[in-house]
């Protein structure tokens, strides 16, 4: 058995089992037996999360991830554990959205913006299209202030959305919420009853992931220690991105990092990393996207156009990472 | 260095660009050197003023702001990039600080502070050598740590904001008296912002307010098309340029203007007539002559020109008048579109300096778009002396604050935002001493009062005597501001209700107005009543206005208590009752009958609002008032509320249906009886179908009648009625009962109908029933098809054909090319395109432009058979809004935009214009553009010009239209020359006041 199969579950397995041919079903099944015994329901999946060849990966959530575009920590974190698996990498993050996908609804159309349910089905056609192969989740944040009397529509919209995410894609991992940090010019006492509220969505998420049986990465805990890795008491600074992604790394027990995460060789991939989101941020929400998908659509043709034309330069910079991640 | 360097590169790119972009206009002729002198000599300007050059490019970038800091540099934001980022493209648009170091009046040193944003749209100077800037989808705050004049450290304050349109996205900031920057968003964006207090959304127009110091963003106000321009009065009230509406408007917490996604009501602007506005600044210091302050100034860059408006307070708001203008150029690319006064007390303009403006009519692409080129012009006094600039920071804080008593509001915006920067409890001390200080006999006395409670407020604290004290103030608009000033503080303050309860009684009506607002961030019941006593039954608008919100945002809290019995109330409580509508929640039909119930003088109004929401049972009560009362004063409202609920929701009342009928029939004046027969209809009330088919009958009916009749005949859809209207038809009674029976008669028989209109359309008939008769085809699901069958091998007068085409066309309907080919055949003519006498090539038209002569354009344009009056107002008058206004449409739009917009219509649809058909599950047909609409339902203006409001659950079927609604082929008929007349007038309008 080797380090990659070890690492499947159960959840994949039925994906899997659809698409592999029948000489492996048997010895799959077999897997899924003995791997569900060891399976025990108070804790989340554990064991190393491995990589085959060539995979794509989803960052999805709110800013958690739309802000990781900037710096690009976590995704250079990832490279640098797996350098030669060339993983493809494409951050869909979205500030101000929740497990509706409620950001996500197109440009309006006259005296209408897209519904909030329009939101779930853009993201469903884009999961789609991408075709991932694992996919990092983090929400809960925006949720939250809904306080108590929103966990369980959280945990409601939480499970939905997974088993919507599960049809496309066979692993799917869970992010905690991340405690406020004092400070900004935020009063104490906000402070003190949202990070009461954040610790319950962070516990909802890692329910939710036990009893779905997917991967959850906590980062309330180790992020609650020390107070200095947020920009504005709630998003997280550049460092805060370089030591989540550690902590992502150790909880998913990834390999060492090829090479140390300040090396100038390092910084050149960050760099290229962040282009690359750059650019495929552009592509997938241009400006002007009014004219692109909503009522102003008529008006601009090259609206249109342009957004595909960034393609290439995508495809082009994903092989300058390659290139820079095989010659380390 | 590396900086100068990429700005010579860039240079040299622009003029390469620029030399490109004046080939390839050469064929128009229109395109103006950018040529400063030029564009000066182009200037007129009001007498007693002159105007110079301060900043151009290269030392400017092309301006989207302009602010100034308190050392009286001029912070400059703008965009080559606009209106989009090319593929692949480093953004690279840039902040630019500009300073005049000797006092000439002309900026000598310009410095490149930050050169990596994509469109930044709103800037606005810390007053530390940092500043917030608007950033595409971003609130960036930018410092310089290392004080070398550029920023080294970029911070992200906050992601979210939508980005769907480019000159809709997060724009314009200025600090508020009380040190909240507030910001603006337009129509097309949608915006998902996360803060540490809660995501927040805001779809469409609308004005944030950022507390920098707790981080805190909230929604100000909603609404206005593209809102591009922010400025405070003296008093700390708001106005808003509105930049594709029409001119400004004043706006306060909780209000909506013009129009916002969601939102059933909303305010007008303060100069609903006037062309849409960009920069707004309010005058005042002691450059300007006296008579100038407190006027507004805005920018209609659409006409090149810079607008004066006086202002004056009008019962809770204002009422603006337009003044002599008071700058004008010839010059096509003169753009202005931010105003803001200077540390000298001049007035300086930017000019974002294109030909074309905006980027949904012409290309993005579109080479005679300037990229390159940005001023910002200077204007002074005549013969008054200059200001000096206080030095702010090197002033101590008594001095600070006595710069609050200057008479330039933004000498006193600085010194509040300077004193910001000094140790808090200094300054505090400081106040207590200064307020101690002054005159209270002076004029000013209750102003400088309230720049201390403004000051505490910059300051992040709170000083609840102070508050309690201006809210005594003896001039109402220092208790209006200081009740603001409460809505911000709310429940921080102990004893908030008790004052707010004296403030909703103030004499004054704007006290008053502020009061209802602020209570609105109460949460209780007892909040709600104390608005509540702000009740009367003349208020104005924005009063009305602001009381309904509170109604509306309170209503979890108070609605509960009505319905359990806990709310006290009297017979006659016209404020609840306000309340109970304002809230348009079903839940308050019941309350709202046993009002009516129960009072001596009952409002008429509830009537309506039970057709509205009310359900069956409720609908019970009002067949009661017609049925059991003979002669009861509120008949007619009862029968059309009845007609509301039937139409609109197809609800119907279950009981006293023959009564209600009965008794309309035979009591109903002329307006009663046309609802009876449409209620009998959609009650299908099976025993007055004899009345019906009298009413259609009878010779002396008036047509209103006749028409619900026989759409009321055709509801019932049984073989008879068809038999009946056949009979109708052949007993060749007049036109009139004729097209009506045709009509009904396609609703229960199709291939019948469209049979019969086929053989009348071979009369001679006039315009309006060859419109009526198509109308009745487009309205009938699968009528295209039918039709078109039926004209097969038929024959039918030319004239007639292509007018029946011209009103298919303007259906927009599926099928319509099909249906037009069938009746161009059947009249032997040929399709409307490629018909006109005139070479229609754009660049040919172009180029005869100059012979035109706009006045017979007028005449043309008037005359009844080119029809353009029948949908569009000039300037807002005319009768019908189905087109746009084209009062500035030559200022607005290019002459090759209107050359295709009037020969191929469909190619160049204005947002807002396009229109949609529904098929409502009555059958009813409405086609015209969508007005509003929200979960439930949805206004639309028809093609007539009419609005109709309709439940969604009723709509069987929505068609967006890919076509205009101004047919093609109206200036067919035109001569070459004549075209080109009506071409000049159209692309003059506007260009002059």
């Amino acid at each position: 058995m080797d380090f990659e199969s070890a690492s499947l579950q159960t959840n994949e397995l039925r994906i899997y089992n659809m698409r592999l041919k029948c000489t492996h079903r048997i010895h799959l099944l077999v897997l899924v037996i003995l791997l569900a015994s060891c399976n025990s329901k108070s804790t989340p999946l554990q064991g190393p999360l491995g990589f085959k060849q060539n995979e794509k990966v989803i960052f999805l959530g709110n800013a958690f991830f739309e802000n990781a575009i900037a710096n690009g920590e976590i995704e250079t974190t990832f490279s640098l554990c797996f350098p030669k698996k060339n993983i493809t990498f494409r951050n869909i993050g979205w500030s101000g959205d929740n497990v509706y996908a409620h950001a996500r609804t197109r440009a309006r159309d006259g005296q209408r913006f897209g519904s909030p349910e329009e939101g779930f089905g853009i993201l469903a056609e884009q999961i789609t299209d991408l075709k991932p192969d694992k996919i990092f989740i983090a929400y809960g944040f925006n949720e939250s202030f809904d306080d108590d009397a929103g966990i369980e529509a959280y945990r409601k919209g939480l499970n939905r959305l997974l088993e919507m995410l599960g049809q496309h894609c066979p692993e799917l991992i869970l992010i905690s919420t991340l405690p406020m940090e004092k400070g900004f010019g935020i009063p104490e006492e906000h402070i003190e009853a949202r990070n009461k509220e954040l610790k319950k969505y962070a516990e909802t998420t890692k329910e939710v992931a036990v009893e779905g049986e997917y991967r959850f990465i906590d980062l309330f805990a180790p992020f609650s220690k020390v107070n200095k890795y947020t920009t504005n008491g709630v998003h997280l600074s550049s460092t805060g991105y370089r030591k989540a992604g550690d902590l992502i790394a150790e909880a998913l027990k990834f390999p060492q990092l090829a090479i140390k995460i300040d090396a100038k060789k390092a910084d050149d991939i960050r760099n290229a990393i962040i282009k690359k989101n750059t650019l495929f941020f552009h592509r997938w929400r241009p400006q002007n996207d009014a004219y692109v998908y909503g009522l102003r659509k008529h008006e601009q043709r090259i609206a249109q156009e342009e957004p595909a034309q960034i393609e290439p330069f995508i495809a082009k910079q994903e092989l300058a990472i390659t290139s820079l991640l095989e010659n380390l | 260095m590396i900086n100068n360097i990429k700005r010579a590169l860039q240079l040299f790119l622009c003029i390469g660009l620029l030399n490109q972009t004046l080939q390839a206009q050469n064929d128009l002729q229109y395109i103006p050197k950018p040529d400063l002198k030029e564009e000066l000599a182009s200037f007129s300007l009001v007498d007693g003023f002159e105007i110079n050059l301060f900043a151009a490019t290269p030392m400017m970038e092309k301006p989207t702001q302009i602010n100034f800091d308190n050392e009286g540099r001029l912070w400059v934001c703008g965009s080559h990039l606009y209106p989009q980022l090319n593929v692949n493209e480093e953004p690279s648009d840039r902040i630019v600080i500009l300073e005049d170091t000797d006092n000439d009046g002309v900026a000598d040193k310009s410095t490149i502070f930050y050169d990596k944003f994509i469109m930044p749209n709103g800037i606005l100077p810390d007053n530390q050598g940092g500043a917030y800037v608007a950033s595409s989808d971003k609130l960036i705050h930018l410092s310089d740590t290392d004080g070398d004049g550029k920023a080294d450290k970029s911070e992200v304050l906050l992601t979210g904001f939508g980005t769907e349109d480019t000159h809709h996205t997060l724009h314009r900031f200025g600090w508020g008296p009380g040190g909240k920057i507030y910001m603006q968003q337009g129509f097309y964006v949608s915006s998902n912002v996360e803060t540490a207090y809660g995501p927040r959304h805001l779809n469409g127009s609308g004005i944030w307010s950022y507390d920098t110091e707790t981080r805190r963003l909230e929604i100000f106000s909603k609404g206005y098309i593209n809102p591009w321009g922010h400025s405070v009065n003296y008093w700390g009230q708001s106005f808003e340029a509105d930049g594709a509406g029409t001119g400004f408007g004043h706006s306060f917490p909780n209000a909506v203007l013009l129009t916002s996604p969601g939102e059933s009501q909303a305010l007008p602007s303060l100069t609903p007539n006037s062309p849409k506005a960009s920069g707004i600044e309010i005058i005042s210091g002691k450059h300007f002559p006296p008579s100038w302050t407190g006027n507004v100034i805005t920018n209609d860059f659409r006409a090149h020109i810079t607008d004066r408006y006086s202002l004056e307070a009008d019962g809770s708001s204002y009422i603006a008048k337009l003044e002599h203008t008071f700058l004008k150029s010839k010059h096509i690319s003169f753009r202005p579109v931010d105003v803001t006064m200077g540390p000298d007390g001049a007035l300086y303009v930017a000019d974002w300096y294109s030909p074309i403006i905006q980027h949904g009519e012409v290309d993005f692409r579109d080479q005679r778009r300037d990229h390159v080129n940005g001023r910002v012009w200077r204007i002074t006094a005549k013969g008054r002396p200059l200001l000096q600039k206080p030095n702010y920071n090197e002033s101590s804080i008594p001095e600070l604050l006595d710069l609050l008593k200057a008479d330039e509001n933004w000498v006193r915006l600085l010194a509040k935002q300077t004193l910001k920067t000094r140790e808090a409890n200094q300054v505090i001390n400081a106040i207590d001493k200064w307020l101690g200080n002054l005159n209270s006999q002076g004029s000013d006395y209750d102003h400088h009062r309230l720049e201390a409670l403004w000051t505490v407020q910059t300051l992040n604290l709170m000083d609840i005597d102070l508050l309690k004290s201006v809210l005594k103030s003896k001039t109402a608009s220092a208790r209006s501001a200081a009740v603001r000033v409460l809505y911000y503080w709310n429940e921080k303050v102990p004893d908030a209700l008790v004052l707010l309860e004296t403030a909703v009684q103030d004499s004054d009506p704007s006290v008053r107005r502020e009061a209802i607002t602020a209570l609105s961030k109460f949460r209780s019941v007892e909040a709600f009543n104390t608005a509540l006593l702000a009740y009367n039954p003349n208020m104005d608008q924005s009063y009305s206005f602001a009381l309904r919100q509170t109604c509306r945002i309170l209503s979890k809290y108070w609605l509960p208590s009505v319905h359990n019995g806990n709310q006290k109330r009297q017979a006659e409580d016209a404020a609840l009752i306000f309340a109970l509508k304002a809230t348009e929640d079903p839940s308050a039909t019941q309350p709202l009958i046993d009002f009516y119930k129960n009072s001596k003088n009952p409002d008429a109004g509830i009537l309506t609002v039970i057709g509205k929401m009310g359900e069956p049972a409720q609908l019970n009560f009002l067949t009661e008032i017609i049925a059991s009362v003979k002669g009861h004063p509120h008949k007619r409202d009862a029968a059309n509320s009845l007609l509301i609920a039937a139409k609109n929701r197809g609800i119907f009342p279950t009981k006293n249906k023959d009564k209600v009928l009965q008794d309309l029939f035979t009591f109903g004046d002329e307006h009663i009886q046309e609802t009876a027969c449409s209620l009998t209809g959609y009650w299908k009330s099976t025993k007055f179908i004899d009345i019906l088919k009298q009413k259609l009958s009878k010779p002396n009916t008036s047509y209103a009648i006749q028409e619900s009749a026989a759409q009321a005949l055709a509801m019932f859809n049984t073989d008879d009625i068809g038999e009946f209207f056949v009979q109708i038809i052949s007993e060749d009674r007049s036109i009139t009962t004729t097209k009506l029976a045709v009509a009904a008669l396609v609703q229960v028989d199709l291939d019948e109908g469209v049979e019969t209109i086929t053989q009348l359309l071979n009369k001679e008939l006039d315009e309006e029933t060859i419109d009526y008769l198509i109308k009745t085809v487009i309205k009938k699901e699968g009528a295209f098809t039918a039709f078109s069958s039926a004209l097969e091998g038929k024959t039918l007068a030319a004239k007639t054909a292509a007018q029946a085409s011209r009103f298919v066309q303007a259906s927009g309907r599926e099928g319509a090319e099909e249906l037009m080919a069938a009746l161009a055949k059947a009249g032997s003519i040929k399709t409307a395109s490629g018909d006109a006498n005139y070479d229609r090539s754009t660049q040919d038209l172009m180029t005869k432009l100059k012979y035109g002569d706009a006045k017979k354009g007028k005449e043309i344009y008037l005359r009844p058979q080119m029809a353009c009056t029948t949908c569009h107002k000039l300037k807002g008058v005319g009768s019908s809004d189905v087109g746009p206004d084209l009062g500035s449409i030559g200022a607005s739009a290019p002459a090759d935009y209107i050359i295709e917009s009037l020969i191929e219509p469909n190619k160049k649809i204005k947002e807002g214009y396009k229109s949609s058909a529904i098929t409502t599950i009555n059958g009813d047909f409405y086609a015209g553009s969508i007005i509003f609409e929200d979960a439930n339902m949805i206004k639309i203006k028809t093609s007539a010009g009419t609005e109709v409001s309709l439940q969604k659950s009723k709509i069987e079927s929505r068609e967006a239209s890919k076509v205009s609604m101004m047919p093609a082929g109206l200036t067919d008929s035109l001569s070459e020359s004549e075209f080109i007349d009506l071409l000049k007038y159209l692309t003059e309008l506007g260009k002059s006041h």
